[in-house]
């Protein structure tokens, strides 16, 4: 219900004067404006600056010891799942900030539509919580331990 | 006996073998008298109030269709309930619901393996609703839902109950079992006639007033109502899908390993009555509502009936095998019937129609004796068989009558389709060339010759002679109680319409006079 | 309209309550499958009531277009018949099939309720598109229901071909979303809407003015085409379709392939014959070309199949191509489209039932020597078998028939006489596969090895099963129940 009440503010923003391919014309102006800026500056540094290297400027630490092997490594799983559910929560919050900033001419149906909508949030910390997802360490979790290390010896 | 009139009573004769089989199914699979004796029951009933109603019928008004009922069916696509009886169709209900019974009769005792009588009996059943409903049935669409409701049983009677000897296929070299090839192979054939029938019949339904009424249609027809130029070829999509079915050099190729595959009382009612379906749709469905169409197409109908008759005849005399010798003898005989058809005139479709009931009884007959000597000699080759008169007379005996009467021995059944049908092609009806009919027919005359041939041939590979040496010791039950009863009432029908024809003319006279006058404008 | 109106998603309401009290009462109060059963059973229920209401409703009112709120100038939800029919039968198909693989539910353990949340989501999303007034909500519940999808689709981890059929029905899905997409950019830039009713919407564009260059139109079109051409199926767009319904979990696949099958057909109806109906002479073409070809090449690889559930994988690319037959007639097809799809559905579902009763809940190959001898190992399930596999076929007194003779009439009505022949016979080829299964059930012994180990079916599988079979053997004895709803159940 709140993806029908979204969707159908922003479309019916775009709706009120019927939008033809003249009216693109600012961005396509931007575009071409953005990436000749970025061009020009590029070649700008390249022409500009000094070019003279030498071996122990192309070394990736001018001082210290070279490394010896390549240095991107395994690290546990735990981490993209913190990392999924910090995205996923993260996005779903952008949602109310479009909600604020019109609240007003919401009224009261858009304050019970984003109640919802932030009780669903709280719904899946719940689930989330409850399934152990948040439990750094695997020995602590308890009842719910066996579900987490089966699904991580299935990812592995 | 105004419910019996209106409606009801060919309504029960149609459904009754079907809530027969639902009875059937019902009992214990290891009851088998009571499952027996029910299905004798049911389709006794079929038979005793199918001849009630031509008891009912009105045979002075024999071309309109009678004792029947319109109720809605399919409103959406204005299908109806609709059926009825003329002198068309009573005799053909009246064989089909005679057959039946017969086929019950004669299952009694002999069970083709694997046994199971239960599933053998509701497939009978089920294939006797479908067989009485398509001759009575006058929507399209209903039409068609019997048609293809015959199949399904047949489909399963050859894949379960038939010949387990193992053949390997010409074109794709693989082995399988006879009955695996011929059931799917019977299957797909008509089904793919079926197809571009249906595909006609939709045609008709948007071109001829959106209607599947098989007489709305036909008054629509007989006024031109369809055009000609798609007309050409929805007749022949129809022709197609009946074609397969009669069956029709050159798609008669499934006919042979049907026959053959099939257990005893199978190759029975595919031969006495599933054959006539087709028939019976070119005179009931195609010559009334697409006329012109017809006439255009009656030489190259005309043309195929006779390369099958002398084909079939040719194919019988090159048969080692004395029931695929009988199922070619079918596409001959059925050619007869086509020829008569062919020619569009009154003599012609009774002589069809004859042919066909005759064809019914005699062939009937002949896959019964086929069937039983088969099961007693556990051979059909016709080389290891021969002096069966000395083994067993009165097989034997019934094997020499039947012969004569499939060869069209006057004073027998089967004399009269074919000599009608070549009388009809003589003069045929206006409009179509008489010099290719009276060639044709001369060709037909000379098919009727090589019939006798190849009869008489098996007739005396098979009963005259010595027994074979592999016989001796062996000791033979000659023809038992139940093939009697089964037997005795085909032998007494082919007599009798033998002698005197009028029980099958005197329904159909008038009804195709007036067809033919309907349909060409006198 | 200065309220929200509550009706016409009030299945969606209902499905995701369902979802999440099912989520809440196994990690919270750790109730087991009993309780998953009975809240997914009342919700299904519920909302197939609410179809029943909605559809009195609209006898009493009318169809309506539903704006959400009084800030809204567009439509997003439609309430008519065609919306009320489709939603139904995405219920009833989403119901029946969870019914039919419950089994699979008891051997997931705890993730049985994700599961079970999973496909209530999946039906909320089915049912979005098929009420939706709006290109993009369209779009979103396609997502909503896919991404559940990709999820069942990999719930079985520990089978490899579980996982490739998840990553292969992401990926080539995504890839099908991103082209609907695409489509409905294009469309609104040719027609400065994604709505399709309402008085800036795609049909008023149409009504007022004709368009003289549609060169961005039709590409947009056809976009879409090919986008919903992917969740139905279609040749050429049907790669997807043997390998996922091989390796998803057996039980999850009946409401993968007729529930995703109904949505995206509806959605293809509501978008082709009612926003672009002025433009029919333009994607007739395209949707009779699809047609011919899906008939034809579901048929042909079909035959070539000796895995049951690939089989009906590409005898669903034919059956895709048979609905698009009724499609190319436009609004006067939609009848015909909506009985094959009714009738269709339940006829797949009871046979991906029956394949998982065969090869196991959890899903995998089912070889189709697994069905040799099936008749005499279990009589019953060969004989729902041998109705169902001749429904699919066509052939008459089951619903499979009179479905059939609904789509060509169509067809030939629209003039479109070819396509109704290549249909017509490749549904005669069809019958080969379709009895294959009869020959090897009924005409073949079984496995020795096999021949004395009972199949057991649980109760709910089998109450699934009874109810398709009823369902597709009823409605081709007595059809006119549904014809006359399908009649009415048009298109606003």
């Amino acid at each position: 219900m709140n993806l029908i009440l979204a969707t159908g503010f922003l479309v019916s923003r775009c709706e009120g004067s019927r939008v033809t391919l003249a009216d693109y014309l600012p961005i396509g102006m931007m575009l071409v404006f953005g990436i000749g800026f970025a061009t020009v500056i590029m070649w700008l540094s390249w022409r500009i600056a000094p070019n003279n290297p030498t071996p122990e400027k192309l070394a990736p630490y001018e001082c210290g010891i070279v490394p010896l092997q390549e240095p991107v490594q395994r690290f546990p799983v735990k981490f993209y799942i913190v990392a999924m559910l910090f995205v996923i929560f993260d996005v779903e919050l952008v949602f109310l900030f479009a909600w604020a900033v019109r609240f007003e001419s919401f009224g009261w149906a858009g304050i019970g539509a984003m109640g919802i909508f932030v009780i669903l949030l709280l719904e899946t910390l719940v689930y989330v919580w409850k399934r152990g997802a948040l439990d750094w360490n695997v020995a602590r979790r308890g009842r719910n331990r066996r579900i987490v290390v089966d699904s991580l010896e299935d990812a592995a | 006996m105004e419910w019996f009139e209106s409606g009801w009573g060919l309504s029960l004769v149609v459904f009754l073998p079907l809530i027969g089989a639902l009875v059937v199914l019902a009992i214990p699979k290891a009851e088998e008298e009571t499952q027996k004796w029910t299905a004798l029951l049911f389709a006794g009933a079929s038979f005793v109030l199918s001849v009630l109603l031509a008891l009912r019928f009105d045979f002075g008004e024999a071309g309109t269709l009678q004792l029947g009922t319109n109720v809605d069916w399919i409103t959406a696509i204005n299908s109806n309930f609709h059926i009825g009886i003329d002198g068309i169709s009573l005799p053909l209900v009246v064989l089909s619901t005679f057959i039946t019974f017969l086929s019950i009769i004669y299952s009694w005792e002999h069970w083709p393996e694997p046994h199971n009588p239960k599933a053998f009996l509701v497939l009978i059943l089920i294939l006797a609703t479908g067989m009485a409903g398509t001759f009575v049935a006058l929507d399209l669409i209903l039409f068609f839902v019997f048609f293809e409701v015959v199949l399904l049983p047949m489909y399963f009677m050859i894949g379960i109950w038939g010949d387990r000897n193992e053949v390997t296929l010409p074109v794709f070299n693989i082995t399988t079992q006879m009955r695996l090839y011929a059931a799917i192979k019977f299957f797909l054939f008509t089904l793919f006639g079926s197809a571009f029938m249906l595909l006609g019949f939709l045609v008709l339904y948007f071109k001829g007033g959106r209607t599947f009424d098989m007489l709305e249609l036909a008054a629509n027809g007989a006024e031109g109502m369809l055009g000609s130029g798609l007309a050409v070829w929805v007749f022949a999509a129809l022709a197609l899908g009946f074609a397969v079915k009669v069956p029709m050099f050159p798609f008669h190729t499934w006919l042979p390993d049907a026959h053959t595959a099939a257990p005893t009382v199978g190759s029975v009612l595919l031969a006495a009555i599933m054959l006539k379906l087709g028939t019976y749709a070119f005179v009931r469905i195609a010559i009334p509502i697409l006329p012109e169409q017809s006439q255009n197409w009656a030489p190259v109908i005309a043309i195929l009936a006779v390369i099958g008759i002398i084909y079939a005849s040719l194919a019988c005399l090159a048969q080692t095998d004395m029931k695929r010798l009988i199922a070619f003898s079918s596409v001959g005989h059925m050619g007869f019937v086509m020829l008569g058809i062919a020619t569009m005139t009154p003599i012609g479709i009774n002589a069809a129609i004859i042919g066909m009931v005759a064809h019914g009884v005699i062939t009937g007959l002949l896959f019964f004796l086929a069937g039983s000597m088969s099961h007693r000699y556990h051979t059909r080759e016709m080389a290891r068989l021969g002096g069966n008169q000395k083994l067993m007379p009165i097989m034997g005996a019934i094997l020499g009558f039947t012969a004569m009467a499939s060869l069209g021995l006057p004073g027998l059944a089967g004399f009269w389709g074919e000599f009608m049908a070549l009388l009809a092609a003589f003069s045929p009806a206006a409009g179509l060339s008489t010099t290719l009919f009276r060639t044709l027919m001369v060709i037909g005359a000379v098919g009727t010759v090589l019939a006798a041939g190849y009869l008489l041939w098996m007739l005396q590979k098979v009963n005259f002679g010595d027994p074979k040496d592999e016989w001796a010791g062996h000791e033979f039950h000659d023809v038992d109680i139940f093939e009697k009863m089964a037997w005795v009432p085909l032998i007494i029908a082919i007599i009798a319409i033998g002698v005197f024809p009028r029980i099958v003319f005197g329904a159909t006279n008038d009804a195709v006079i007036k067809l033919v006058t309907s349909a060409f404008g006198g | 309209m200065n309220e929200i109106a509550f009706l016409p998603i009030a299945a969606e309401i209902l499905l995701l309550g369902g979802a999440v009290l099912i989520l809440m009462a196994a990690v919270t109060l750790n109730l087991g499958p009993r309780t998953w059963a009975i809240i997914a059973g009342t919700t299904l229920g519920l909302s197939f009531l609410v179809a029943w209401v909605q559809w009195w409703r609209i006898d009493d009112v009318g169809s309506q277009i539903h704006y959400t709120g009084d800030f809204l100038r567009t439509p997003m939800v439609v309430m008519d018949y065609f919306s009320v029919f489709g939603g139904g039968l995405v219920i009833a198909a989403g119901g029946i099939a969870l019914l039919g693989g419950w089994r699979l539910v008891g051997s997931l353990e705890k993730r049985g309720a994700e599961y079970v949340a999973l496909v209530l989501l999946a039906v909320a999303g089915l049912h979005i598109m098929v009420i939706s007034a709006n290109l993009i909500l369209m779009f979103i519940g396609l997502e909503t229901a896919s991404i559940a999808l990709y999820v069942v689709a990999g719930f079985t981890r520990d089978r490899p071909d579980s996982d490739e059929a998840a990553i292969k029905y992401f990926l080539l899905g995504s890839f099908a979303s991103a082209l609907f997409l695409y489509g409905i950019a294009l469309t609104y830039a040719a027609t400065g809407s994604t709505s399709i009713y309402g008085p800036t919407g795609i049909v008023a564009f149409f009504a007022e003015r004709a368009i003289t260059e549609p060169g961005v139109l039709l590409i947009g079109i056809a976009l879409m085409i090919v986008g919903l051409g992917f969740k139905v199926s279609a040749a050429p767009f049907h790669q997807w379709a043997p390998d996922v319904y091989q390796g998803a979990p057996g039980a999850a696949v009946p409401l993968m392939a007729s529930g995703v099958k109904i949505a995206g057909f509806a959605a293809m109806a509501r978008v082709l014959t009612v926003a672009f109906d002025a433009s029919i002479s333009d994607w007739a073409q395209v949707i009779s070309a699809l047609a011919a070809l899906s008939v034809v090449v579901g048929t042909l690889f079909a035959i070539a199949q000796s895995d049951f559930k690939r089989m009906l994988a590409y005898s669903g690319v034919a059956h895709a191509g048979f609905m698009l037959t009724a499609l190319v007639a436009g609004q006067s097809g939609v009848p015909g489209l909506w009985f094959y799809l009714g009738t269709y559905a339940f006829q797949l579902i009871g046979t991906f039932i029956i394949a998982s009763i065969i090869s196991g809940a959890a899903g995998g190959a089912s070889p189709l020597d697994s069905y040799r001898g099936l008749a005499k190992r279990s009589p019953v399930l060969a004989g729902a078998l041998a109705v169902l596999m001749l429904a699919m076929g066509g052939i008459p007194l089951t619903a499979g028939f009179v479905g059939k003779v609904g789509v060509f009439a169509a067809a030939i009505d629209a003039g479109y006489l070819w396509l109704a022949i290549v249909g017509l016979v490749s549904a005669v080829a069809g019958l080969f596969f379709y009895l294959r299964l009869i020959v090897l059930a009924y005409f073949n012994d079984p496995d020795p090895a096999l021949a004395d180990e009972p199949i057991t079916a649980p109760r709910s599988s089998r109450l699934a099963l009874a109810v398709c079979v009823s369902f597709t053997f009823l409605f081709g004895v007595l059809p006119w129940p549904l014809l006359n709803l399908t009649s009415e159940a048009l298109p606003l």
